[in-house]
This record gives structure tokens, sequence and C-alpha cells, in this order.
């Protein structure tokens, strides 16, 4: 049988000339390269930089990266590298809302790098895993908002409404802020599910914590630089030889430059407090005192 | 043979894409289940838990007159007038008078005509006069109610200038008031996690003592609140889920204390008084309870609250053949100069009126005659014997008890007869014998206090009663009366020696000319 076989391999082989080795093979393995590399991409890992803290023009650029990720199927997974001490609610409640959407098609991985608090941990529960460094700044899970003024008459300006000057009461503002805090809450309990082993109490006091003490708290899942993100990512895509593109480049962003959103003193310094009233998911680290 | 060539074929253009597949994927991502969010539309808004609201009751009064309810505003206080609307308007709606209090100096003046005392979020200190004088007047039975707040505990000014003066905590300050009842606030705030109305600083209250100023309560809500250590009693009290901003520590804090026998009353938070948390839970049925706790009845005014004592017109009486000489004149001045704070009438006569008060004026041997003996037996007085008035030196010494002398030094145990007799002996006397001189051998022994000489001194005595209160003024001569008149009109009793509703003042003896000595 294989004397056979070999023997009619020999003659076939016999029988093929150059021309013939062009035409049945050379062409067509050209082709199938070609139409390998238009057809099968090398699968990407965008990566979301959030190094600001979360408003109006910080918010925008995410979503459009977000949108991006979305969009391009080459983009099989997604990592969010965070910096960020959290910010407004509107705009990160419109992030997280965002990257639920995306991670329904990829997975996203949150890294954290200095710190990811309030806000910004709002948008890394929402993603499906999160590392940090040991000593990582995590946490503060809260809301916070300064009350409007009473209302009171001003002789020169007319309103149609009592709140429509102060936006609503002092006790009304309170219990805003009650509800906010709830959904925050919430998309802890959702987003880390069995993996949280802290109270409600203790989650919900506020508290900053470190990367090592968060993984006990399982607010976290591992303690892990970026390669290993990139790992994490390219598993759960179940993805290999890929490449790693920031997605503000990709997305045709320019060059990322910050609207100032917190409050400058006379002198120029920028204070942890932010310029514009309204209720935020915000980290105010505590009050340096000079030597 | 054709047909193997386009099987080759094929497989060179299908076998790059696979093996470029294999080397990109090794599978596809798929979710197993949807992602979850949080649902946003059911999560409640809290609304406030307002409660029925309390309509005011009319407080039952045991005396004819409104209380007086005083209202620190002196101190730099943490709160506006109109934030605690609804405890003044339930202090007017019980019928008591309220009135602040914007001068410091006045304090003590002003404490003599009021019944209650209320100090709200204070940050500046309280002089040691004024600690004084609120110590003395809660002694004369007034009541004090001392509220502190974690939301006012500073003064703007310190906070916007950074002036150390100024930071004075309004806890530190609330504790000088207290601290001679064994109650202090601390400074901190409670939190609850668990048991709280839309926010960890708004702490739900359910645990009250058996008071009559918390035991028909239910619920209360304190919006942010200070703890409070005490030594007296504890009327309401946190969950043990409510935590000290100090300590992390789950207690059951103390919030609402009583102390001085139920005369003080000190309150950790101030926004349950003010709108709308007022109308939430039982808070305004607490305000209602401590506002009748604040009004339910007059302090009985004491010799200390001069010249607040008297609240109808007043009588000043004089004997029936007495000659108005100059020195009566400045007597009766004085007196009158003494009633316009309280802006009533005085009135001359030689005996009490019905519905006045009464102020009698005389030497100290009038005092011993039969017209005066009704209102001054009460005292208790004795008048020891002295030598005669013709006998009488006039000496800065004091004398020394002799042989000659002993007896007359004994004071006897006074009887009515004892007294009747002497007066008449010494009226009679006082007949024959130069005018207004005494012997400085002659004593007065006043219960509770001591003897004292009768030359250098003026008793004023004061006997409160239900249609009538009476104030005694008693000199040796009538130069001394009209030092005595001025002295308490410009002084009042802050020179003399107060023990009860008796007062030894000191006025010029008689060597002295009128001059006082140390003048």
């Amino acid at each position: 049988m294989v004397t056979e076989s070999a023997l009619f391999l020999k003659k076939v082989v016999k029988t093929w000339n150059l021309r013939t080795f062009i035409f049945w093979i050379a062409l067509p393995l050209i082709t199938g390269i070609l139409l390998s590399t238009f057809f099968i991409k090398q699968p990407l890992i965008g990566v979301i930089r959030l190094n600001d803290a979360i408003y109006h023009f910080s918010a925008r650029d995410l979503l459009t990266q977000i949108e991006y990720a979305y969009r391009h199927p080459q983009i099989k997974a997604v990592i969010l590298v965070v910096n960020s001490p959290g910010g407004t609610v509107a705009d990160t409640e419109s992030v997280y809302m965002e990257l639920s959407r995306l991670r329904q098609w990829k997975p996203v991985i949150t890294v954290v790098e200095e710190t990811a608090a309030s806000g910004a941990y709002y948008l890394a529960v929402g993603t499906d895993y999160i590392l940090a460094k040991p000593n990582s700044t995590i946490g503060s899970i809260g809301v916070y908002s300064f009350l409007p003024d009473y209302p009171l008459v001003i002789d020169d300006v007319y309103s149609t409404g009592p709140y429509k000057l102060w936006g609503s009461s002092r006790d009304a503002t309170v219990r805003e802020i009650e509800l906010a805090k709830q959904g925050f809450f919430q998309a802890v309990k959702l987003g880390r599910a069995e993996a949280l082993k802290a109270s409600e109490e203790v989650v919900l006091s506020g508290q900053v914590w470190n990367g090592s003490e968060s993984l006990k708290l399982g607010l976290i899942d591992e303690i892990g630089p970026l390669s290993r993100a990139y790992q994490k990512a390219a598993r759960m895509a179940r993805i290999a030889h890929y490449r790693v593109e920031d997605l503000r480049t990709l997305a045709g962003l320019p060059e990322y430059a910050p609207e100032q959103p917190f409050f400058l003193l006379s002198d120029g310094v920028v204070t942890p407090y932010p310029a514009k009233a309204g209720i935020y998911y915000l980290y105010v680290p505590p009050a340096k005192r000079l030597p | 043979m054709k047909s193997y060539r386009l099987i080759i074929a094929l497989l060179c253009l299908v076998l790059p894409t696979l093996i470029r597949n294999l080397w990109f994927y090794q599978g596809s991502y798929s979710r197993k289940e949807p992602v979850a969010t949080p649902d946003y539309s059911q999560i409640e808004l809290q609304a406030l838990p307002l409660s029925t609201p309390v309509t005011p009751a009319e407080i039952e009064q045991t005396v004819t007159a409104s209380p007086v309810v005083l209202l620190d505003i002196a101190h730099d206080n943490m709160f506006s007038l109109s934030e605690i609307e609804p405890f003044t308007q339930a202090m007017i709606d019980a019928k008591a008078e309220v009135r602040l209090n914007d001068d410091p100096a006045k304090l003590t003046q002003m404490l003599k005509d009021a019944d209650a005392y209320v100090v709200i979020a204070p940050t500046l200190p309280f002089e040691i006069e004024e600690q004084d004088a609120i110590g003395k007047f809660v002694n004369r039975g007034g009541r004090l109610l001392v509220i502190t707040d974690p939301t006012r505990d500073k003064s703007y000014y310190g906070y916007v200038f950074g002036d150390t003066a100024a930071n004075l905590q309004s806890v530190t300050i609330a504790n000088t008031l207290l601290e001679s009842y064994q109650t202090a606030f601390v400074e901190d705030y409670l939190y609850d996690m668990v048991n709280n109305e839309a926010n960890f600083r708004h702490i739900i209250l359910t645990q009250f003592n058996q008071n009559t100023l918390v035991t028909n309560l239910k619920r209360l809500i304190f919006y942010s609140a200070h703890s409070i250590r005490t030594g007296g009693e504890v009327l309401v009290r946190t969950a043990d889920t409510t935590r000290s901003s100090l300590t992390d520590k789950g207690d059951n804090f103390a919030v609402v204390a009583s102390a001085a026998n139920g005369q003080v009353i000190a309150i950790g938070d101030m926004t349950f008084m003010t709108r709308p948390y007022v109308q939430v839970a039982d808070n305004q049925l607490l305000l209602k309870n401590l506002v009748e706790w604040l009004s339910k009845t007059e302090r009985v005014r004491s010799l200390e609250d001069i010249p607040y004592i008297f609240v109808r017109p007043v009588t000043l009486m004089l004997p029936k053949d007495i000659t108005l000489n100059q020195q009566m004149l400045e007597i009766i001045n004085a007196t009158q100069q003494f009633l316009t704070p309280l802006n009533l009438r005085l009135t001359l006569n030689n005996e009490p009126q019905e519905d006045h008060d009464l102020i009698i004026v005389g030497t100290y041997q009038q005092a011993q005659t039969k017209v005066f003996q009704p209102f001054i037996r009460p005292f208790n007085l004795e008048f020891a014997a002295g030598k005669s008035n013709d006998e009488a030196t006039l000496s800065t010494e004091t004398p020394q008890p002799t042989e000659e002398n002993e007896d007359l030094q004994q004071t006897p145990t006074p009887t009515e007869e004892s007294q009747v007799e002497t007066a008449r002996v010494e009226s009679k006397a006082e007949e024959t014998a130069a005018p207004s001189k005494v012997s400085i051998e002659q004593t007065v022994m006043i219960p509770g206090i001591g003897r004292f000489s009768l030359d250098g001194i003026g008793l004023v005595l004061y006997k409160p009663g239900d249609g009538q209160n009476t104030l005694i003024l008693l000199a040796n001569s009538e130069n001394s009366l009209g030092e005595l008149s001025l002295l308490l009109l410009e002084d009042g009793l802050s020179d003399c020696l107060v023990q009860g509703n008796v007062a030894v003042c000191p006025v010029a003896k008689e060597e002295d000319n009128g001059y006082r000595s140390g003048d």
C-alpha cells in the first residue's frame, strides 16, 4: 500500500513542472497568506488610561475610547489603567454604564496605579477583574456634596419656583446623596459579588485602604502589575500573540490636556476640593500640614 | 490528476488562515450571564419621616405672672433666632416671656428676673463672674438648659481667620457651665451606619428613661449630636449600634442628660428643634416637654434677686410721725430709682396696703417697736441690750467683756413681752436722749450667720408672701439708712454677706460721719 502510494506520488511529482508548482501551490499559498492577514487580524488589547478626576472632559474622552473598543472587533479586551480620585456622580455613572455595555462583549480589566478612589473605584467594580499595587489607595466608597444655601428672596432676581435658584432644599440634597450612595453600594455588591468579604458598614465607612488590605477585604482580585493584566485579559479573551495599543491614539483623540476641575487658591495651589458645586464620588485626601 | 492539484491548491489557500487563527485565537469569549448593574430606578429616595404636628398645649401656671426665659445671644452663639423659631414660638405659646441677653455685663442682673436660662452653642467663653452668676441662679431655683451641636462648634471667624483665640469649641465653653453638675459634652459626634435616617449622622433614638421630660416619647431623631458624660440622670440613650467619632466604638451613649435634681438639662443636638427636623418622629414632643419644663412655674425669688423680688406696686411704709428730712428724701429717691427697672409704682404710706409689696425702712430702735415687730419677728433676730445712750461712747475698738457689762452682753432669750418691753424702754429713751446714737456694745444675733455689732452694719431682710413681698432695711441711723439704700441701688448685694433672705451690709460707723470705711 505504502509502496503503491509512494510510486503514485513519484509519478505525480514527475509530471509537475515549475509552472504547475507556481499555479497550484505558490499562488494559492500566497493568496491564502494574504487572505489570512486580511481576515484574521492580530488581536489587540486596548488600554484606556484614566489619570484625572472624572468630570465632563475626562469622561467624554473615556466614553470615546470605550465606544471605539466596542465598535472594533479587533480589540478583544480592554484594560482600564486608573489613577484617579473619582469625580462627579453623573459622569462616573455614565462611564460605568458604558463600561458595562462593553463588558457584555469583551473582558475589561482594571489596573490601579496610585489611586482608585470613590468614582474611580466605582468604575473598577464595573470591570471583570481588578489588580492593584500593594500600596495603591483604594476605597473612599461614598458620596459627598456641599449643601445649597437656605432659600431666600433676592430683590432683583425673580424665578418661577422656590428652588429654581437653589436646586433643592438642603434636606432633599442630603437624601439625594443617600440615593447616590445606595447606587454606588449596589454597584460594588454586584461587581464584587461573592468575592466581597467586608461588611456593608465597613464598605460604606468611606475609608481608603492600601492594595494589600483591599485584597483581604475582597475589594480587588489580585496584587499585580500591568503585564499581569495583559496576561489576564488575554486569557479571558482567549487570545495569544496580541498587540497592546493605547485606545486614545487609535480613537484619534488629541493629547490629553486636562481642564482644572479642582478649586485653585489665589496663589495657584490646587486644592483637592471641586471647583463647582455638585454631588461627587470623590476622595479628598487628608490635608497636609506644612512643617 | 487535476483533482489532486485542486485539493492541494485549496489546502494552500486555507492553511495560512487556519494557522494564523490558531496562532492568535484559542477560543472565543462568551459571557455566561449578562452583566449585572444596579437597578437605579428601584432605589428609593428616603422621605423625611414627618410626624403628626403637636398643637401648642396650655401649660398650667402656678403663678399669675408669666415665667421669664432668658436666651443667651451674648457669646457668639452659633445659631440664628429664625432657626430656633419653633422653640421660641413654643415658649410664647406656653405664655412664657422670652428675653434675649446680648451683653455679658448684664447677665447677672437679668438672671435675677429670670426663671430659666438657655444657652445654645456658645463660642465665646463665659467670664468667671458670669459662671458664678449662673451657678448662683441655679442654686436659687433657676433652670438651666445647655445645648451644643457638632455642626455648630466653632465660630465662622475662627474658621476664616484661623485665630486660635476664636477657635474655642463650643463644647469646651458649654462645659464650663456644667462642670459643677458633673456633666460634660464630649468633643465628638455620634453616628450609626446601621440605624439611621438617610445619613449615618442622623441617629435614631428609642431608649428613654423614666422622666417626665421623655416618658411620652417613642422615637427621636437627632441630626448630628455630641455624646454627654454625666453623673446625673441620663434621659435619652443611643442604640448600641451607634458609634462615637472619637473611638469608632458602639455603645449606648447619652445624648440628653439631667443634673442638679432636674434643674439642669444638657442636650447634644440643636438641629432637632429647627425646621424641618422638629416635625420628624417625636422631636416636636420633646420640644414641647422642654418648653413645659422651662416655663412650668415661676422661680420663687430670693433676696439675691433684688430688685426683682417685687411684682406688685410697692408701698414704702414710714412711721406716722415721721418728718421727711433730707435723709428720708434721699431714701425715698433711692427707693424710686431702685424700682425703675421694674416699672412699678411707689407709694408712701404709714401702713401696708393690700395687693402691694412692701418696703419698710427703719432704725434698729424702731425695729424693736410694736409697729415693726410683726415684720421683724419671722427673722428671729436677737438684739442684745447694751449701755444706755447717756453712757454711750464712740470707739472703734471692739469692747471686751468685763464684770460690769458681762451680764449685759448675755443675750436673753427674746419673748414677745421682753421685746415689747425693750422697745418701750428704748422708745422712751429715744424721746429724751440725743437722737439716733447707739452704743457700739449693742449687737444683733442673726440665726445662721452670727452676732454683729449694730454700728457699721445695715440689715436687709426679705420675706416673700402670697399676696405681699416685704423688704426691710434696718440701720442704726437715718444717715446709715440713706447709705444702705444707695448701696443697694448702686452695687446691689455684692458687698454684703447674704444668707438666705438676710443680708448684712457694711455702712459707715457713726464716728466716720457718714463716710463708708474704706472709701
